[in-house]
């Protein structure tokens, strides 16, 4: 039943139209349509009447090169330098046109295959930017720059040692690395991470991220609450350097510093200015030197507070109502801890005012 | 219908309609010009006209939410809009439609009013009209187009309908079937509801008519009901044709409805609150719309139940009670489920138009009725002109509040000139990327109009598509900081992962938002002329040329760009006819009188008395409530409400008023203070929100009260607590704070000098105008990661490792992982800001990728506002059982600072974590705004086992320093599932390099105590220098 009907829509349907098409390296295209550009395509060409030409390419007219990678890590990668020739109607050239290559000092002479020209090649381990360009009948590519940088892997730090009589507190000290040179020589970017980091041991680590600049690298610390001896390394990615022995001064007081405390009734607090805070470096301690007053109150409670000192001097405001209220009173600085209630409870350099 | 010359009466009403067109043109047409760039609304609809400017006839905009169909907005205003945008530009073509919808709106009180009272009672209500509060607020505070216009359409069509009932006639039919389109064309809300607010009572008022027309005598019970058959036959007819017309008219918008459900977390508004526990809320949506209206009520409500305005009188008071939102528990047990998504406040707005028909019925006895007789006779002539003129004086005073509100309290920023920003996103092919903008309210519309460059954000909610959105309870990213953290963890999602979106550039108008895009790689570009900054997200693919769409049918593409303007061109012609042939629009014969008493005024003192003890009574009750708010205002603060006060202050940058808070015996001067307060900044200072404050005292005197403060601060990154001791006195019955200890450390030099390294990438920016050609381009710098694990910590799962810059140039890193369980891909997700987004050649650093979902929407906790400590487990189809890592980098430029040296760090084993303390200290020349510290924990193997990061949070300025203490998992807590092997791991689209020697866990690290279950740590220091606020 099926069959029949299909049979009379198949008879009964219009005529299928089969339209000419052109088939040739560039595609299917209609007879009627060919654009005069298509006519300057090189390659396998089919005319409508089906004559078949081979549309050869011109000379060079363009070249454009591509180098890569941007920078070579010396004695390592290599590089690759690529010249794609073209001619006036952007075709590929003809296989086996006459190229030269620049890299660097060195002229490459080669052929184009499928348009292409292209060397390989390992530069010497020096760091530095290497010129490239290729070269094609009276044509040149633009130039391309490429760099040979060092292997970071083989920079291996070392520090400077410090000054053998000390760093002083309270001050920025530089820790500076030695040359950073890779295996070649070559010193180190501009910009390498180099890692400094000073073990005080119980007290802690200090690092700093120091960059590189002309080959080395300086890191910048301030000895602010640390001191004493801190053996301190320096590490450019997986290398470290051997530690080497640094030490921050220690300041010594001279003297007890004096107690001002301004009772203030009102808000039931005593402000005590410690100072003085003489030391031996001919100096009172630098501004901005931390300073913790601590204090136990006749109940057996502790107080802490904090503060910086400032012209030798530092100032906190304690919650206790009266000086009778406390029972011990010290004073953590550069200068070490102090015991102050012996100075306290006797009244010496203890200045009370209302 | 039998037309006679006007009487006195209607000429006077026609005078009265012209005077209140007038009065419209002059008030509101020329405070419009100014006004509606202060509104919440009016952006969004210029955006849309823009859309209909551009394309008539494809809804399909691609602008916001990664495309959206306008199908799901009517588009008759907007629609007009594009079209006058063809002779004017964008906003003086929107206020040119307000207007014309205001017109018709204020012609529509005039002819609905006619239904209901006499003609210059009707003129009244006209200009009652203008003079609405409701209608000020609408147009000039929210900016509602389509409410306004459609509305006024609405009414127009009305008469129409009554007609067609009272008296039957096809053309009224078709009028009122036309009407009912256009109105939908507009907005089809104001239909459906319009229908039965408006249209119900005005059905019943018809039958009314109906029998009072019917002068026949001696009917039987059977007579007279049946003579209402036909009006009621007719209101069926009627009522099909109406929803017909809403159902045609807009088909594609219901279509979409449907294919297209609101299936979304709903956005909470002020209207569904409740007016007394939010008096704010109150003011915006019950005190303005309702104004001096609210004060006619009582004779509203006298006149409904006198006369035959009672079917008007019941659907106002419906309106009223549903207009109270949360107020009471009313309202919720009317609508039921549909309070949770309806605005509430529309019901306010239309019942102070429904209120307007009294109010001209009120003014016309006033000034030449009965009511006036009364007043003059009992109250003397004096009182009578103080009391229309304070009438009509406090009227506009109250219709002139809406527009200066916003100048009072601002709610949108400054005018931000949008041409800067679309000319960027213009040049140098930015249009390839999505955009983001925060900070810009709803000028972000008005910026969406001027570029044709896509966000993935948007201004209509409605819209939204993408699960991050929908999904949380954030109206818009743009105001995420508003919504808290689940406001401020979408845009995580979006800024973290913003290869997924193709987003690439965000504006930013507000500073709050800078940590949180600075430490997830976001890079600051530079700041527009129009002062927004921009931000750059690295290395993020451009939109594909071709990008999805939702297809529509050709037939409702031509449906919805034909039949909504042709419903309203209908409309606009009838009217015009209308207008032109006869009394502007009003049949004046269809009038009908109220109520008619014929007993004349007799007892003027009884009047006088009943009015003078009311007055009493009213002075008395104001005097008690005055009293009232001056013994609440002037009582006393408590010590915690000081305390709360001073933080609030100093959070919202009010330095004298916190200043007078301090105890004035001990605080110093104030410039010593606020020398100090200017001094810090940082991520709390200069960047946080003050959250919570939790106050709990100590201990106490009678004079003396001391208190500890702790203090959340919600800042871009995450939550920040800060816990202080705190002191106040009392002096003289007022507690002060005494003053708070804060002394910046000092530099121990007067001048630095150091030598430091700078890049120049020159990428993009060339003195050509090509843009996109490979010489631009740059290879990708050598980066790698030596080693990664996937790890289960507290129920989530994250993928930590090690990030090593092996190039010879600094790194923009991104980083990304893929969860996988044995058969599948999960989830994949990129590194915050636990990341080593900027590395310089040879640096280290820890990231960690935490995998994160959306809320569900049965979740309970999407409904909630506010949880600080939310976090949604990722759904997985199967338990995940391995990770893939893929890498990426840029050379980098900037954000390289490296200045900032860690002092004295100490890992302490607190048995509850890892608590790292430790000084830092800014040995550079730059001022650090925010510091961060990205740790990197490796275990006794040498494998990273954890990640994280700790933030300084103060600034430190150039040789100075602070302190900073945070606490890690310790490793019992870690459980590893599984490391990635490096064939697992792509770096820069291919396998990991073979022979690189990269830094293990023993190669400049800091060796921990066993206790804590690691060997050792990796410090990696990031720094954010831009400068800080104040």
């Amino acid at each position: 039943m099926l069959r029949p009907l299909i049979i009379a829509l198949s008879l009964s349907a219009a005529p299928a139209v089969a339209e000419e098409y052109i088939a040739d390296a560039f595609g299917l295209m209609l007879p009627g349509a060919e654009p005069d550009s298509r006519a300057l395509w090189s390659g396998l060409q089919i005319s409508a009447d089906g004559r078949e030409t081979m549309q050869q390419p011109q000379a060079p007219d363009a070249i454009l090169s591509f180098a890569g990678p941007k920078s070579m890590v010396a004695g390592k990668d290599e590089g690759h330098l690529v010249a794609i020739i073209l001619d006036k109607y952007g075709n590929m050239v003809a296989d086996g046109t006459e190229a030269s290559l620049r890299v660097d000092q060195d002229r490459i002479a080669t052929v184009t295959r499928a348009g292409i020209a292209d060397h390989l090649f390992l530069p010497t381990p020096i760091a530095r930017t290497l010129i490239l360009g290729a070269t094609s009948g009276d044509r040149q590519s633009a130039r391309a720059l490429q760099r040979v940088v060092p292997d970071i892997d083989s920079i291996a730090p070392t520090l400077v040692t410090p000054p053998s009589d000390g760093i002083p507190y309270e001050t920025f000290f530089d820790m500076a690395t030695g040359p950073l040179t890779d295996r070649f020589g070559n010193p180190a970017e501009d910009g390498t991470a180099v890692q400094i980091m000073l073990d005080h041991g119980a007290d802690g680590t200090s690092q700093i991220t120091a960059t590189a600049l002309d080959g080395r690298a300086e890191g910048r610390f301030l000895s602010r609450d640390f001191a004493g001896l801190a053996p301190a390394t320096a590490t450019v990615g997986a290398n470290g350097s051997a530690s080497t022995a640094t030490r921050i001064q220690t300041p010594t007081p001279a003297g007890t510093p004096s107690i001002v405390v301004t009772a203030l009734p009102g808000i039931a607090a005593l402000q005590i200015t410690l100072g003085p805070f003489l030391s031996d470096e001919g100096h009172v301690l630098g501004d901005g030197a931390a300073v913790r007053v601590a204090v136990r109150r006749q109940d057996g409670t502790s107080l802490e507070a904090f503060d910086w000192a400032r012209d030798g001097y530092a100032t906190v405001l304690l919650p206790i109502p009266t000086t009778d209220d406390i029972a011990e009173l010290s004073v953590t600085s550069p200068l070490g801890t102090m015991d102050l209630t012996g100075q306290w409870q006797d009244g010496t350099r203890l200045e009370v005012m209302e | 219908m039998t037309h006679r010359p006007a009487t006195s009466e209607e000429s006077a009403a026609l005078r009265l309609l012209l005077i209140a067109l007038a009065a419209a043109v002059l008030f509101h047409g020329g405070l419009l010009p100014f006004t509606h760039g202060n509104t919440y609304d009016a952006f969004i609809h210029m955006f849309f006209g823009d859309h209909y400017y551009r394309s008539w006839f494809d809804p399909w905009e691609p602008r916001w939410y990664t495309g959206f169909a306008t199908t799901s907005y009517p588009p008759g205003t907007h629609m007009a809009i594009g079209a006058l945008m063809h002779i004017m530009p964008l906003r003086a073509a929107f206020v040119v439609v307000q207007l014309g919808g205001l017109l018709l709106l204020i012609v529509g009180v005039f002819r609905f009013s006619l239904l209901w009272v006499p003609p210059r009672a009707a003129g009244y209500a006209a200009i009652a009209a203008v003079l609405a509060s409701s209608i000020s607020e609408t147009i000039h505070l929210f900016g509602q187009l389509p409410t306004i216009c459609s509305l006024g359409i609405f009414l127009n069509g009305l008469p129409y309908a009554y007609r067609w009932i009272t008296v039957g006639g096809w053309r009224n039919l078709a009028a009122a079937t036309i009407f009912a389109a256009a109105t939908t064309a507009a907005h089809h809300v104001t239909t459906i509801f319009g229908g039965a607010l408006f249209v119900l009572p005005l059905g019943l008022h018809a039958l009314r008519a109906v029998a009072e027309r019917d002068t026949r005598t001696g009917l039987g019970i059977i007579r007279k009901i049946t003579r209402f058959l036909p009006p009621l036959g007719r209101g069926v007819v009627l009522a099909v044709l109406m929803i017909s017309a809403i159902a045609l008219t807009v088909f594609p918008y219901w279509q979409w409805s449907i294919s297209d459900p609101i299936t979304q977390v709903p956005i909470p508004h002020g209207s569904r609150e409740s007016f007394i526990a939010r008096p704010d809320l109150g003011l915006i949506f019950f005190v303005i719309p309702w104004g001096v209206a609210f004060f006619f009520l009582p004779y509203a409500l006298y006149k409904s139940a006198t006369t035959k305005l009672w079917p008007l009188g019941m659907t106002l008071f419906l309106c009223v009670i549903l207009g109270t939102g949360g107020t009471t528990s009313i309202p919720r047990a009317i609508l039921h489920g549909a309070f949770d998504i309806l605005t509430l406040d529309r019901f306010t707005f239309w019942a102070s138009i429904l209120i307007l028909p009294f109010i001209g019925l009120m003014f016309d006895g006033l000034l030449h009725g009965r009511a006036g007789e009364v007043v003059i006779a009992a109250l003397g002539r004096g009182f009578y002109r103080l009391l229309i003129g304070g009438i009509f004086g406090s009227m506009t005073l109250m219709a002139v509040f809406p527009p200066l509100l916003p100048h009072i309290r601002p709610t949108q920023p400054d005018f931000i000139d949008p041409t800067p920003i679309a000319r960027f996103m213009a040049e140098d092919e930015h249009n390839r990327w999505r955009y983001l903008t925060l900070g810009f309210g709803d000028q972000f519309a008005y910026l969406s109009a001027q570029t044709d460059a896509l966000s993935v954000d948007g201004n209509y909610h409605s819209a939204r598509r993408l699960p991050d959105l929908t999904q949380f309870s954030v109206e818009r990213l743009e105001n995420a900081k508003y919504m808290g953290v689940p406001g401020l963890g979408s845009l995580q999602q979006f800024l973290i992962n913003a290869e997924r979106y193709n987003l690439k550039y965000v504006f930013s108008n507000d500073a709050f938002y800078d940590p949180l895009l600075y430490f997830s790689g976001w890079t600051r570009l530079n700041r527009l002329g129009n002062g927004i900054v921009v931000w750059e997200r690295p290395d993020i693919p451009p939109l594909p040329l071709v990008q999805p769409r939702k297809e529509m049918s050709p037939v409702l593409m031509v449906m919805w760009g034909v039949l909504p303007p042709f419903a309203l061109l209908m409309a606009a012609a009838i009217f015009m006819t209308s207008a032109l042939r006869r009394n502007f629009g009003a049949d004046l014969s269809e009038y009908r009188t109220v109520s008619h008493r014929k007993s004349g005024f007799t007892n003027p003192t009884r009047v006088r008395r009943i009015v003078l003890a009311l007055a009493a009574l009213a002075m008395i009750g104001a005097a008690a409530g005055g009293w009232h708010v001056h013994a609440r205002l002037s009582a006393p603060q408590t010590a915690e409400e000081v305390i709360a006060g001073y933080f609030n202050d100093l959070d919202f940058r009010r330095h004298e008023s916190a200043y007078a808070r301090l105890d004035p015996e001990t605080r110093g001067d104030f410039d010593a203070i606020y020398f100090g307060w200017r001094w810090t900044g940082g991520l709390i200072a200069s960047y946080g929100k003050l959250n919570a404050i939790t106050i709990t005292q100590t201990a106490s005197t009678d004079q003396i009260a001391d208190w500890e403060v702790t203090l959340d601060w919600l800042t871009a990154l995450d939550m920040r607590r800060e816990v202080r001791n705190i002191r106040t006195v009392l002096r003289d019955g007022e507690w002060y704070l005494t003053p708070l200890a804060l002394r910046p450390v000092q530099t121990p030099a007067r001048l630095q000098r150091e030598g430091t390294v700078a890049w120049n990438v020159v990428g993009r920016r060339q003195p050509r105008p090509e843009t996109d050609l490979h010489r631009d381009r740059l290879d990708r710098p050598r980066i790698a990661i030596p080693a990664s694990r996937l790890v289960l910590h507290d129920g989530r799962y994250s993928v930590v490792g090690q990030i090593t810059n092996a190039d010879a140039d600094p790194a923009a890193v991104t980083i990304l992982s893929e969860l996988r369980s044995a058969d599948a891909a999960l989830l994949t997700q990129s590194a915050g800001t636990v990341n080593g987004d900027r590395l310089l050649p040879a640096e280290s650093a820890g990231f960690r990728i935490a995998f994160e979902g959306v809320l569900s929407l049965d979740d309970a906790l999407a409904r909630n506002a506010y949880d600080p400590t939310l976090f949604v487990p990722p759904e997985f189809a199967s338990e995940p059982t391995e990770a893939i890592v893929t890498a990426r980098a840029l050379v980098a430029s900037d954000g390289l600072y490296r200045g900032i040296a860690l002092n004295s760090v100490r890992a302490e084993d607190t048995g509850a974590a890892l608590r790292l303390t430790g000084l830092a200290v800014n040995t550079g020349t730059e001022t650090a705004s925010i510091v961060r510290i990205n740790v990197l924990l490796y275990d006794r193997a040498g494998q990273p086992l954890w990640a994280d990061v700790g933030y300084v949070e103060t600034n430190i300025y150039p040789g100075q320093s602070a302190p900073f203490a945070f606490d890690l998992p310790l490793a019992a807590e870690i459980t590893p599932i599984m490391s990635i092997a490096p064939g697992e791991i792509a770096v820069n689209g291919r396998g990991m390099e073979g022979d690189l020697r990269l830094p293990g866990a023993a190669d400049g690290t800091i060796p921990l105590p066993a206790s804590t279950g690691y060997a050792s740590m990796r410090l990696f220091v990031s720094t954010m220098t831009h400068d800080p606020l104040f």
